[in-house]
C-alpha cells in the first residue's frame, strides 16, 4: 500500500512537470510506469488527474481576457457570471492531498487541432454518480425478498404487476413465448435468478449500455458546421460563398429580420424556416468512415479504435506527430515510449494515465422538499496549463460553459428533463386532469388505462387493490419509473448545428441578444483572419459541445439540443426593477425595452453604449419614492 | 486600369441614379395614387353631403398602424418617440419604419394564415400550421411579388418548402375542397355555391366549379416519406373529376371559362399557375386589393371581402379599378399597395364622429376593428413585459404558434366571429382565461413585469400612471384623468397594488380592446 502510495506520488510530481513543461518545451520526460487503470479500484481511477491549475470560486482572476467583442460591459457581466480562474501549480503536498478525488470518467475529445484528455467528476445529490444505480439495485433486491430468504426468480418477477407494468418499464407479456424471451433477455448466466449483476440491464432497458455514465458521438454535423451554417447563408446575402465587408456591415438587419417576434432575442431556431426536420433524431451512430469525436475512456475502451480514431482525425490514417495536433503536442511525448516522436498504436493505452487538460465537475439533484429548484450544473475544477489562454476566454454560467480553443469553440453543458425537477407539479396535474368528479381518487371509470403516457392497467396503480387510486399512489409510480432515469447520466459529443451562430454568441449563453446582434459586425470583422475584407468559411472556428443529461432517451434530441441559458447567475444582485425591465431577459436594458424618458435613459447609460447594463441601473441611488 | 475604374464608377454611378430615378418614379406615382384615392372618396362624401371625421391624433395613429402592420400595440417607448417627433413627416417615416421591422412580416402571415386556414389553431394541425405560417413569412419578409407567391403556393410539393404542401394536406388532397379555398383565397370568389347547383346569384355553373376543381384532381401524398412531419406532394399523370352523381368527366377550365390549350404543358397545378399569374386572370389583383384594403379599412371596397362578382359590385367602382390597376403596375407588390393605403388621407381619419355614424361603405371615418387573439394576446404580452415563453424545442422551427400559453388563449377567443368590425370579443372575457397563466403572474408584484419595472426610484407616481397610459392605450393621460389616478395611488397603502388596479382597469377599457 505504502509503495503504492509512493509511486503514484512520484507520478504526481512527474505530471506537474509534464504538464508545465509543455510551455517551457524541456527534454522528453520518463514518465514512470503505472499500474493500468483496469487494476484500480473505481475510486482511484482519476488520481493521476491532479490539476496543476485550480479554478476557484470568489477570487478575482488574473489572466482573464475579455472575449471578443466591442463593448466592455458585456465582458464584465461575462467575467462576473464565471467562476474565476487563477493559475498556480500544485505543491506536492496538495497534490498528494488531491490523491482522494471523488470518482470521476475519463474521455477523449477529439477538437480540430489536438485531443483533449477531460477528466469528469460525477455526482448525483453530492454523492458519487453510482450511488444512485447501486441503491436502486438494492431497493429492487430487497422489494424482490421471498419469504424465508428463497431467491428471487425471473418468472416471478416479470408475472409480478408491480415489476412488469410501470414502474420499471412496460414489459407485460403477452404469452408465454414472449415471456421466455424476456427471461433469455435478462437472464444472463441462464441460472433462472434475479441476480445483482443482472438487474441493471433490466432496468435501464440497456439504455447507455446499463451503466451509471455513458458516452455517445454524433457526427451529425461534423465538417459542415461551417459551410451550412443557416447564419452563415443568411449573412451571406449576394450567395458568394464568402460575408463581405459590406455583407458584415448589413449583418444587424438581416439578423433582426429573423426576430419573428421582435423581441431582440435570436435562438438557432430562429434561422430555420422549414418544418421539415432535416433529420428526425440527431443520430447517435458514426458516419461511415468518421471517427468519434469522444471516447471515453475506461476498462472496456477498445485501443485499437483509439488509435485508429486518433490516426484518421489527426494524420490521415498514419501515426500521430507532435505537429499533427498542435493543441496538445505534448501527449505524443507522454505517450512515445520508444521516443521515435511517433504516437504507435500500442502506445495509446497510457493514456489513461496522462495528466488530465480539463477537469469538470457535473453535479445533479433530486428534487425535494428542502430544494425546491434542482437546477443541474456544470463547473471547471482545473485545467492543464497548456489550456490557460483558452480558459481566459471562458465563459461560465451554472449550466453550461464554454471556450474558444484554436479553431473550435467548446461547450459543456447540463441539461435534465424538466418533469424530474417538478415531480409534486406533474402528478398534481396529471391527477387533477383525470379525477374528473374530484373526489380525490380515480376509479375505473375515470381511469382510462393511461397516465403520464404511459399504458398501465389500473391494477398496476392500484397497488393495495382496493379499487381506487390515490395520487400517493401515482407518485409512487411516478417515483419508480424516475429512480431509473434519475440514477444514470448520459453524456453525448457533437459538433453544433451553426459554428458562426455560436461564434457571435459572445457570452455563450446560446441566443444572440441585441447587443450580441449590434456586435456582429465587429466579431465578423475579427473572424477574418487573413484580414481580406471577406469572411470565409474555413475562418469560422468550429463548434463543438459535450452535453451532460438525464432524461429518457427518447427525449435525447431536446435534452441535447443544448438549451439557452434563461436566466442569469447574478440577477439576485440586481435591482429588482432592471429584471422587470428587462423584458426578453437578455441581462440588458435596451432603449425599446426602458419605460421611461429618452433623457432618463442617457443619465442612466453613463457609458453611452446604448444600453442599460445591470452595472449601471445598479448605480442608480435608490432614491425615495 | 484608371479606365476600368472610371467605367465601373460610372456604371455603378448609372446604377445608383436608375435606381434612384426608379424610387422618385415610385414615389410619384403613390402620390398620385393617393391623392386618387381620396379624391374619389371626397367626391362620394361630397355627393352624399356629408362632412368626415377629422384627422386622427397621433396616439390614434400610432395604435392603429401598429395594430395594423405589426399585430400588436406599440411599446412605451414607441409612443415617447412618436409623440415627441415634431418633423413634419413623421407618420410616413412611421409607416417606413413598420414595414421594415421584423414584425411585419410576421404579421401579414398571421393574416394570410388565417385566411388559408380558417379552422383555427387545432392542435393536431399545428405544425402544419407553423409551416404554411413561417412560409409565408419568408414570402412576406423578402416582399416577394404576389402573383409569385401564388403560383409558388400553387406548385409547391414539399421538401424543403414544406409550407404550402401542408396546406394541401390540411383540405385532405381534395379537389372539390382545394378547388373552393383557392378559389376564395385567390380569387375572391365563392365558386363553392356552384358545388352542386348553379351558383344562385353569380353566373357560375356546375361545370365551371368542377373545371376549376379539375386542376386538383392528380395531387397524391408522396409515398417516399422520411417521417410523419415530412410532406411531400406529387402530381400524377392521371385523374379526372366528375359531375356529381355522374360520370361526366370534366376537364380543366379556368374560371371565366377558357378551357386548358392543348399545347400547354406541365403538370395541371402547373398551368393553373401559369393562368393565375398571367394578365388573362382580373381576379387575382382584384382579391389581393380587396382584402388588404379590408385589412386597414375594416371592409373591403367589395363587401364580403371574398365574394367579388357581378352580383356584388364594389362600393366605389372607379377607385377599385384604378387600385387594381396600379397594384398590377408595382409588380403585384404588397408592401407598396400597403404603404399607399396607410399613407392616404382616409386611412390616417379619426374614428371619433360628433355624430351619428356614417355608413361605413362610404369610409368616411375609420372604422373601428376588434383585434384578433393573436393581437390582442401580443399586446397584453408586451404591456405586461413577461419574459419570453420557453417554447419546447422538439420541434425543428421555432414559431409562438407552439407557445402553449398563447395557444391556449388564441384557441379560446376564436370562437368569436370573424368580422373584424364586430365587437363581440370581450376583453374581459379573454382577461378572465388569463386567470393563473403567466401573464397575470407577471403583472403582479413578485414576479417580474411592468409593475415591478415601474418600482423604480426613476420615477414619480404621475410618471408611474403616465407610463401605464402609454403602454396600454398609447396615449398620455388627459388632465383629469391623471389627477384621479394620481389620487389612487396616493390614498391607497399599497402604491404597487393601486397601479395594479390602473392597469386593470385600463385593459378593461373598449379604447384598448379595439382598433380605433
Amino acid at each position: 500500500m505504502r509503495q503504492s502510495f509512493v509511486l503514484r506520488l512520484m507520478l504526481l510530481i512527474s505530471v506537474v512537470i509534464g504538464c508545465k513543461r509543455q510551455a517551457a518545451n524541456p527534454p522528453v520526460p520518463q514518465v514512470p510506469a503505472r499500474p493500468a487503470v483496469t487494476e484500480l479500484p473505481p475510486a482511484e481511477s482519476s488520481q493521476s488527474s491532479t490539476p496543476v491549475m485550480e479554478v476557484r470560486d470568489n477570487e478575482r482572476p488574473s489572466a482573464v481576457v475579455p472575449p471578443a467583442s466591442d463593448s466592455a460591459d458585456a465582458n464584465d457581466s461575462i467575467t462576473k457570471e464565471g467562476a474565476e480562474i487563477e493559475l498556480a501549480a500544485l505543491s506536492t503536498e496538495e497534490a498528494a492531498a488531491a490523491v482522494k478525488q471523488p470518482p470521476s470518467e475519463r474521455f477523449l475529445l477529439l477538437t480540430r487541432d489536438g485531443p483533449l484528455v477531460i477528466d469528469v467528476v460525477l455526482r448525483i445529490d453530492d454523492e458519487p454518480y453510482t450511488h444512485a444505480l447501486e441503491q436502486l439495485v438494492d431497493r429492487v433486491l430487497h422489494d424482490l425478498e421471498e419469504p424465508e430468504g428463497k431467491p428471487a426468480t425471473w418468472a416471478a418477477m416479470i408475472d409480478d404487476p408491480q415489476f412488469s407494468y410501470g414502474q420499471f418499464g412496460n414489459l407485460a407479456p403477452e404469452d408465454a413465448d414472449q415471456k421466455s424471451r424476456l427471461i433469455d433477455m435478462y437472464d444472463t448466466n441462464r441460472n433462472g435468478l434475479v441476480d445483482r449483476d443482472e438487474l441493471p440491464r433490466f432496468l435501464t432497458r440497456n439504455v447507455g449500455g446499463s451503466r451509471s455514465f455513458s458516452l455517445r458521438s454524433s457526427n451529425e454535423f461534423r465538417g459542415d458546421n461551417r459551410t451550412r451554417s443557416p447564419v452563415r447563408r443568411l449573412l451571406d446575402a449576394n450567395h458568394d460563398g464568402a460575408i463581405t465587408a459590406d455583407e458584415m456591415q448589413a449583418a444587424p438587419n438581416r439578423l433582426f429580420e429573423r426576430d419573428a417576434d421582435d423581441d431582440e432575442i435570436l435562438v438557432l431556431a430562429d434561422f430555420k424556416d422549414s418544418v421539415a426536420q432535416e433529420q428526425s433524431q440527431m443520430s447517435n451512430q458514426r458516419r461511415v468512415n468518421a471517427p468519434d469525436t469522444a471516447i471515453l475512456i475506461d476498462e472496456r475502451t477498445r485501443w485499437g479504435y483509439v488509435s485508429y480514431a486518433l490516426q484518421e482525425t489527426y494524420a490521415y490514417g498514419e501515426r500521430i506527430g507532435a505537429t499533427d495536433i498542435p493543441l496538445t503536442p505534448e501527449l505524443v511525448e507522454l505517450l512515445d515510449a520508444n521516443n521515435n516522436k511517433l504516437i504507435d498504436n500500442n502506445e495509446v493505452q497510457k493514456l489513461a494515465e496522462v495528466p488530465p487538460h480539463l477537469v469538470l465537475e457535473v453535479a445533479f439533484f433530486n428534487a425535494n422538499e428542502a430544494t425546491q429548484s434542482a437546477t443541474p450544473r456544470i463547473r471547471i475544477l482545473s485545467a492543464c496549463e497548456s489550456l490557460a489562454s483558452a480558459l481566459d476566454t471562458a465563459r461560465q454560467h451554472p449550466t453550461r460553459l464554454s471556450f474558444d480553443l484554436p479553431g473550435a469553440n467548446l461547450e459543456f453543458f447540463v441539461n435534465e428533463d424538466p418533469s424530474l425537477a417538478n415531480v409534486s407539479q406533474t402528478i398534481n396535474a396529471q391527477f387533477s386532469m383525470l379525477d374528473a368528479d374530484n373526489n380525490g381518487y380515480l376509479d375505473m371509470e375515470e381511469y382510462s388505462g393511461q397516465i403520464l403516457g404511459i399504458q398501465i392497467p389500473f391494477e398496476a396503480l392500484d397497488m393495495d387493490g382496493d379499487g381506487m387510486i390515490f395520487e400517493k399512489e401515482v407518485a409512487a409510480l411516478l417515483e419508480q419509473r424516475q429512480a431509473v432515469v434519475r440514477a444514470q447520466i448520459r453524456a453525448r459529443a457533437a459538433d453544433q448545428e451553426d459554428a458562426l451562430f455560436r461564434a457571435l454568441d459572445t457570452n455563450g449563453d446560446g441566443r444572440l441578444t441585441a447587443r450580441e446582434i449590434y456586435g456582429a459586425p465587429a466579431v465578423l470583422k475579427a473572424l477574418d483572419a487573413d484580414q481580406d475584407g471577406q469572411l470565409q468559411s474555413h475562418e469560422i472556428p468550429g463548434s463543438m459541445a459535450v452535453g451532460f443529461v438525464r432524461g429518457e432517451a427518447n427525449q435525447d434530441n431536446a435534452l441535447l439540443g443544448m438549451p439557452a441559458v434563461s436566466r442569469r447567475s447574478d440577477e439576485e444582485s440586481l435591482p429588482s426593477w432592471f429584471i422587470g425591465m428587462d423584458s426578453n431577459g437578455d441581462g440588458d436594458i435596451s432603449p425599446r425595452e426602458f419605460l421611461g424618458s429618452r433623457e432618463k435613459f442617457q443619465q442612466l447609460d453613463t457609458n453611452g453604449d446604448g444600453f442599460i447594463s445591470g452595472d449601471e441601473a445598479s448605480a442608480l441611488p435608490s432614491a425615495p419614492r | 486600369m484608371i479606365r476600368i475604374g472610371s467605367i465601373t464608377l460610372s456604371i455603378l454611378y448609372a446604377a445608383l441614379s436608375l435606381s434612384a430615378m426608379a424610387d422618385d418614379a415610385n414615389a410619384t406615382r403613390r402620390a398620385a395614387m393617393i391623392d386618387r384615392i381620396d379624391g374619389l372618396l371626397a367626391e362620394r362624401w361630397e355627393a352624399e353631403g356629408i362632412e368626415p371625421a377629422g384627422r386622427s391624433d397621433d396616439s390614434e395613429f400610432l395604435r392603429r398602424i401598429h395594430l395594423d402592420l405589426t399585430g400588436v400595440v406599440p411599446r412605451v417607448a414607441d409612443v415617447r418617440e412618436f409623440l415627441e417627433d415634431e418633423r413634419s413627416d413623421k407618420r410616413e417615416r412611421l409607416i417606413e419604419q413598420l414595414l421594415a421591422s421584423p414584425r411585419y412580416p410576421t404579421h401579414l402571415a398571421s393574416t394570410w394564415r388565417r385566411v388559408m386556414i380558417p379552422g383555427g389553431l387545432d392542435l393536431e394541425q399545428l405544425q402544419n400550421v407553423a409551416g404554411v405560417q413561417n412560409w409565408l413569412r419568408r414570402q412576406f419578409a423578402q416582399n416577394m411579388r404576389y402573383d409569385r407567391i401564388v403560383s409558388d403556393f400553387l406548385v409547391a410539393t414539399g421538401g424543403g418548402e414544406a409550407g404550402p404542401a401542408l396546406y394541401y394536406t390540411s383540405l385532405d388532397l381534395k379537389p372539390e375542397k382545394l378547388a373552393a379555398s383557392t378559389a376564395r383565397i385567390f380569387l375572391g370568389l365563392q365558386i363553392e355555391c356552384a358545388e352542386c347547383h348553379p351558383h344562385p346569384f353569380d353566373h357560375w355553373k356546375q361545370e365551371d366549379f368542377w373545371g376549376y376543381a379539375a386542376f386538383f384532381a392528380r395531387l397524391q401524398q408522396s409515398e417516399n416519406r422520411r417521417g410523419p412531419a415530412e410532406v411531400g406532394l406529387v402530381d400524377l399523370d392521371s385523374g379526372e373529376v366528375t359531375l356529381p352523381d355522374s360520370e361526366t368527366v370534366i376537364p380543366p377550365r379556368y374560371p371565366g371559362g377558357n378551357p386548358v390549350s392543348q399545347e400547354a404543358g406541365g403538370t395541371r397545378r402547373v398551368q393553373l399557375a401559369i393562368w393565375m399569374a398571367s394578365r388573362d386572370n382580373p381576379y387575382l389583383p382584384k382579391a389581393a386589393v380587396n382584402r388588404m384594403w379590408a385589412h386597414l379599412f375594416g371592409r373591403g371596397l367589395i363587401d364580403p371581402v371574398d365574394d367579388i362578382g357581378g352580383h356584388n359590385p364594389a362600393s366605389h367602382p372607379q377607385l377599385f379599378e384604378e387600385l387594381t390597376n396600379y397594384f398590377v403596375g408595382t409588380g403585384f407588390d404588397i408592401k407598396e399597395l400597403l404603404r399607399t393605403l396607410s399613407n392616404t388621407r382616409a386611412y390616417q381619419l379619426s374614428s371619433r364622429l360628433d355624430r351619428e355614424p356614417y355608413p361605413p361603405v362610404l369610409f368616411a371615418s375609420m372604422a373601428i376593428k376588434t383585434m384578433t387573439a393573436e393581437q390582442l394576446y401580443d399586446s397584453l404580452d408586451r404591456i405586461a413585459g413577461g419574459r419570453p415563453a420557453e417554447i419546447p424545442n422538439f420541434l425543428n422551427i421555432r414559431s409562438n404558434l407552439f407557445d402553449q400559453q398563447r395557444l391556449a388563449f388564441v384557441g379560446k377567443m376564436q370562437m368569436q366571429g370573424s368580422n373584424a368590425t364586430e365587437f363581440d370579443a370581450g376583453v374581459l372575457q379573454a382577461l378572465t382565461l388569463l386567470n393563473g397563466s403567466n401573464i397575470n403572474a407577471a403583472s403582479q408584484a413578485e414576479q417580474s413585469g411592468v409593475l415591478i419595472a415601474l418600482d423604480s426610484p426613476l420615477f414619480s407616481i404621475e410618471e408611474r400612471v403616465e407610463t401605464l397610459f402609454l403602454g396600454t392605450l398609447s396615449r398620455r393621460p388627459g388632465t383629469d384623468e391623471l389627477s384621479s389616478f394620481v389620487a389612487h395611488v396616493n390614498e391607497s397603502s399599497d402604491q404597487r397594488e393601486a397601479l395594479g388596479d390602473i392597469v386593470w382597469a385600463l385593459l378593461n377599457s373598449a379604447e384598448f380592446a379595439l382598433n380605433h
